[in-house]
C-alpha cells in the first residue's frame, strides 16, 4: 500500500536506532491486530495496517518517544482509510476463514452498528485500555469529544448486546 | 466502569493473530539491517522488557478500573469540597482579572491527594505521582501554595504511610487526614488504612491522631466547623460500611456515629452547615445500580441521627454533587442537574450543563460565589443566584487540566502541558475567576478575527454535532504559521474551537443576505490522497450555553474532496 507523502517523508531515517522494536511488536501487534479487525471486520486490512503502521515506526526510529500509542494512531488511521477506500467500513464484513466463535460474531456485529468514530473510540478506550485522552490523541478528536462517542456508543451497544452486557 | 463491556471485547482475544512480522520486515526500506523475529527465542533482555510493558498496561488499567470503579477522577480535584476556613482568612490574594491567571507551577501533581484551602495557602498531601513510566508511586509528603509569595513549599512526610484518597479537612490551624488506600487490593477489596494525622503549617509539624473506633476504609467526609464525620466508602466495593465517626480536633477525640440509612458507592458528601448530605448510588462491579436514580441522606451531628433524602432524577452512574447557595447541586454524565433544599426537602430540576452526555464522571468545587465543574474536559460555571450552568471557554489555557481546588474566590485548576503520551511534562496552575458577564464566552469576534481564528488551525467552536465537525486526519497536518498565530496571546483565540482541524483558510467570503461569514478551509489527510475543503457557515447565534454570541459556527460542509 501506499501511504502518501508525508507518510514516507522520514521512511528510511532512523531505522537502526537502539530501540528494541521486537519487544514492542510483541507487546502490542496481536491487541492491535484484534482491535483493527473489529474496527474494520476485515483481516486483511488489520493486517496490512499492522504491518505498515510497524514499517512506518521503525522507519522513524528514535522520532518517536511513545512507540505503542504511535504505531495504534497509525494503524487505527491507515486502516480506517482503507476501509473507507475499499467501503468495508459500515457494517463490517465479517471474516469468516478461519471460523469466528458465535460470541465474536455477534461482538462484530453489535459493532458494526456504531458510526467509525463511535467504533474506534469504544475499542481503543474499552478493548485497549487508552484513557479518554490518549484516545482522543490517536483519532485526531479532543476527549470530549471521545467522550461523547463512548457514551453513545455504550448506549447503542446496549441495545445491540442486551441483557448479557446490561450496562 | 463499565467492566461488562470490557468483558464483552475481551472475548475477542479468542481471535487468532497472524505472524507480521516478516511483512513488517519486508516492507522496512529495502536492504536495511533486518530485525530478529520477536517470535523466535526472545532474549532475556527483550523478556524484561515485555514484562515491562505488560506491567506498565496492568499498572494503566489498573489506575483506570481504580479510578472508574470509584468513580473519582486521577486528578487532584477534591471529592468533597470543603467548607469556607473558618479562620483565618485574608483579602483575595489572586489575580482580579476574571478568566485564568497563570500563577506559580506546580511541583508536581498527586492524584488522589488530600487538599485543603486555609483562607491562603493550599495544603496538598499524600496521593500518587506518576511518572513517564507511568509508574505511580504514594507519598507521605506534601506540597504548601503560599498564595502571598506565588510559591510552593514542601510539607514534611507524615508519620503515617502513604495513601491516596484519605479523609480530610482544614480545622482553622491544622490538615486533618484519616484513611484512605494503600493501591494495593487484596482480592476485589481495596487495601485501606484506618489512621490518621494533623499538620499544623505554622510549626511544620505532625502529631498522630488517636485510634478511631471504626474499621479502615477511604470514606466520604466532611467538615462541620467541629468534627471531621468519616462514613460509608468511597469505592466501589461489596463492603459497603453503614457506620461512621467523628474526630474532634479541640479533644483530640473520636466518637461513633449513629449508622446510616444507605448503602453508597459512587457518592459525595457536602456539609450544609447543619447537616452532611451523602448522596450518589450503590454500584456493583458490573456498574448496575441497585436503585433507578441517585438516592442520598443526611446526618445530623446534633441529634446523631439520619434522615433519607427523597429520590432524585440523577443518574446513578456518573454523578457528582456540591453545597452551593443553600442546595446541593447534583449533575450527571448525561446531562441531568437538580438542586437539593434541606429546607423543603425537595429536588428541583434545573436546565443540565451545557455539555454534551459524556462518558466520565462529573467533579466539581463550590468556591465563594459560584460552582465550578468538569466534564470531559469542559468546564462549566454556575454563579450565585442562578439556576443554570455556563460554559467556561478555555481562553489562555492551552493545557489540558488536570484537576481543581475549591480556594476561596476563585478555584485552582492544575494542567499539563503538551500530548497526553508524555503527558508527565511540563506542569501549570492557573487561577479562575468566571466573568460579570457570560455573554457568548466573553468573545466577540469580528469576521476577519475570526478568519484568523480558523487560519490559526483550529478546532472548531464547540458543537453538538461532533461526528459530523470531526475530522481526525487532519491532527498531524497543522501549519506552522498557523500554530505560531494559535499562540499569539494578541489573537485571543486559544480555547476558542473545538473538534475540527484545518490547515488553511482558502477564502472568507460574506454571507450573501444575512450577517456572518463563508470560510472554506482546506485540509488534508494523512493518507495524502484526500485534500478536502470544509465550508464553515459563520452567523450570529447562541452558545450551547445559551449566550448570544457575535458569530458561531452554524454549519459545516465537505464542498469538494474527499477523506477517502
Amino acid at each position: 500500500m501506499q501511504i502518501g507523502a508525508r507518510g514516507v517523508q522520514h521512511a528510511g531515517v532512523n531505522h537502526a536506532s537502539g530501540r528494541d522494536w521486537g519487544a514492542v511488536y510483541l507487546a502490542e501487534s496481536d491487541a492491535l491486530w484484534r482491535a483493527l479487525v473489529l474496527q474494520t471486520g476485515s483481516r486483511e486490512i488489520a493486517s496490512d495496517a499492522v504491518a505498515e503502521a510497524f514499517a512506518q515506526a521503525i522507519a522513524r526510529g528514535d522520532e518517536i518517544r511513545k512507540p505503542g500509542a504511535w504505531i495504534w494512531k497509525a494503524a487505527f488511521t491507515i486502516a480506517r482509510t482503507e476501509a473507507r477506500q475499499r467501503r468495508v467500513g459500515t457494517p463490517i464484513a465479517l471474516p469468516s476463514d478461519p471460523p469466528m466463535s458465535d460470541t465474536v460474531v455477534d461482538l462484530i456485529r453489535a459493532l458494526a452498528t456504531l458510526s467509525s468514530n463511535q467504533r474506534a473510540a469504544t475499542l481503543l478506550h474499552y478493548f485497549a485500555g487508552y484513557s479518554l485522552a490518549e484516545t482522543a490523541t490517536i483519532l485526531g478528536s479532543s476527549r470530549s469529544t471521545v467522550g461523547v462517542h463512548l457514551f453513545r456508543a455504550r448506549n447503542k451497544l446496549r441495545d445491540e448486546l442486551g441483557a448479557d452486557y446490561a450496562h | 466502569m463499565h467492566t461488562d463491556l470490557r468483558k464483552r471485547l475481551a472475548e475477542a482475544k479468542s481471535l487468532p493473530t497472524p505472524e507480521l512480522w516478516d511483512e513488517v520486515t519486508t516492507r522496512v526500506a529495502k536492504g536495511v539491517v533486518l530485525m530478529p523475529n520477536p517470535h523466535e527465542a526472545p532474549s532475556i533482555a527483550r523478556r524484561v522488557l515485555v514484562g515491562v510493558v505488560a506491567f506498565s498496561v496492568f499498572i494503566a488499567a489498573g489506575a483506570f478500573a481504580w479510578n472508574t470503579l470509584s468513580g473519582v477522577d486521577d486528578g487532584s480535584s477534591v471529592q468533597t469540597p470543603a467548607p469556607p476556613a473558618p479562620s483565618p482568612t485574608v483579602a483575595d490574594p489572586f489575580p482580579a482579572a476574571p478568566g485564568w491567571s497563570p500563577l506559580a507551577t506546580p511541583p508536581e501533581i498527586r492524584g488522589g491527594s488530600a487538599q485543603v484551602w486555609t483562607g491562603s495557602r493550599l495544603l496538598v498531601w499524600g496521593g500518587s505521582v506518576e511518572d513517564a513510566t507511568r509508574s505511580a508511586r504514594l507519598e507521605a509528603d506534601g506540597l504548601m501554595y503560599v498564595s502571598s509569595d506565588d510559591t510552593w513549599e514542601e510539607i514534611p512526610r507524615a508519620p503515617i504511610e502513604p495513601r491516596s484518597y484519605p479523609a480530610s479537612a482544614w480545622t482553622g490551624s491544622e490538615l486533618v487526614v484519616w484513611g484512605g488506600w494503600t493501591g494495593a487490593w487484596v482480592g476485589d477489596e481495596p487495601e485501606t488504612l484506618g489512621d490518621g494525622a494533623a499538620f499544623d503549617p505554622v510549626t511544620g509539624s505532625w502529631r498522630v491522631l488517636p485510634p478511631a473506633p471504626v474499621d479502615a476504609r477511604a470514606p466520604l467526609f466532611a467538615w462541620t466547623g467541629e468534627e471531621l464525620i468519616v462514613w460509608g466508602t468511597s469505592f466501589r466495593t461489596e463492603n459497603r460500611p453503614l457506620d461512621g465517626a467523628a474526630y474532634n480536633p479541640a479533644s483530640d477525640s473520636w466518637r461513633r456515629i449513629a449508622d446510616g440509612p444507605i448503602e453508597l458507592t459512587d457518592a459525595t458528601a457536602a456539609w450544609t452547615g447543619s447537616e452532611m448530605l451523602v448522596f450518589g448510588a450503590a454500584l456493583h462491579g458490573g456498574n448496575s445500580a441497585e436503585t433507578p436514580t441517585a438516592i442520598g441522606a443526611a446526618y445530623d451531628p446534633v441529634s446523631d441521627s439520619w434522615r433519607e433524602l427523597p429520590p432524585s432524577d440523577i443518574d446513578t452512574n456518573a454523578n457528582t454533587a456540591s453545597w452551593f447557595d443553600g442546595r446541593l447541586i447534583a449533575w450527571d454524565y448525561a446531562e441531568h442537574t437538580s438542586a437539593y433544599s434541606p429546607e423543603t426537602n425537595t429536588w428541583t430540576a434545573l436546565a443540565g450543563p451545557p455539555v454534551d452526555a459524556c462518558e466520565d464522571t462529573p467533579q466539581a468545587v463550590s468556591a465563594r460565589g459560584f460552582v465550578f465543574g468538569e466534564l470531559c474536559s469542559e468546564q462549566v460555571v454556575m454563579r450565585s443566584g442562578e439556576d443554570r450552568w455556563h460554559n467556561v471557554t478555555r481562553r489562555d489555557l492551552p493545557f489540558s487540566p488536570a484537576g481543581f481546588a475549591a480556594a476561596g474566590d476563585v478555584v485552582l485548576v492544575f494542567a499539563i502541558e503538551g500530548d497526553p503520551f508524555t503527558q508527565y511534562g511540563p506542569l501549570r496552575m492557573f487561577s479562575y475567576r468566571p466573568p460579570s458577564s457570560f455573554s457568548c464566552g466573553g468573545f466577540s469576534e469580528s469576521g476577519e478575527a475570526l478568519a484568523a481564528a480558523v487560519a490559526a488551525r483550529f478546532e472548531l467552536l464547540r458543537s453538538d454535532r461532533p461526528e459530523v465537525l470531526s475530522r481526525p486526519e487532519i491532527d498531524e497536518l497543522l501549519s506552522a504559521s498557523g500554530e505560531a498565530a494559535y499562540a499569539d496571546p494578541a489573537n485571543e483565540l486559544v480555547g476558542l474551537f473545538a473538534d475540527v482541524h484545518v490547515d488553511q483558510v482558502m477564502a472568507v467570503r460574506p454571507l450573501p443576505d444575512e450577517e456572518g461569514f463563508i470560510v472554506e478551509v482546506r485540509m488534508w489527510n494523512l493518507n495524502g490522497s484526500g485534500e478536502v475543503t470544509e465550508q464553515l457557515i459563520l452567523r450570529p447565534g447562541r452558545n450551547l450555553a445559551g449566550d448570544a454570541c457575535a458569530l458561531v459556527v452554524a454549519d459545516a460542509t465537505l464542498t469538494q474532496g474527499s477523506l477517502g
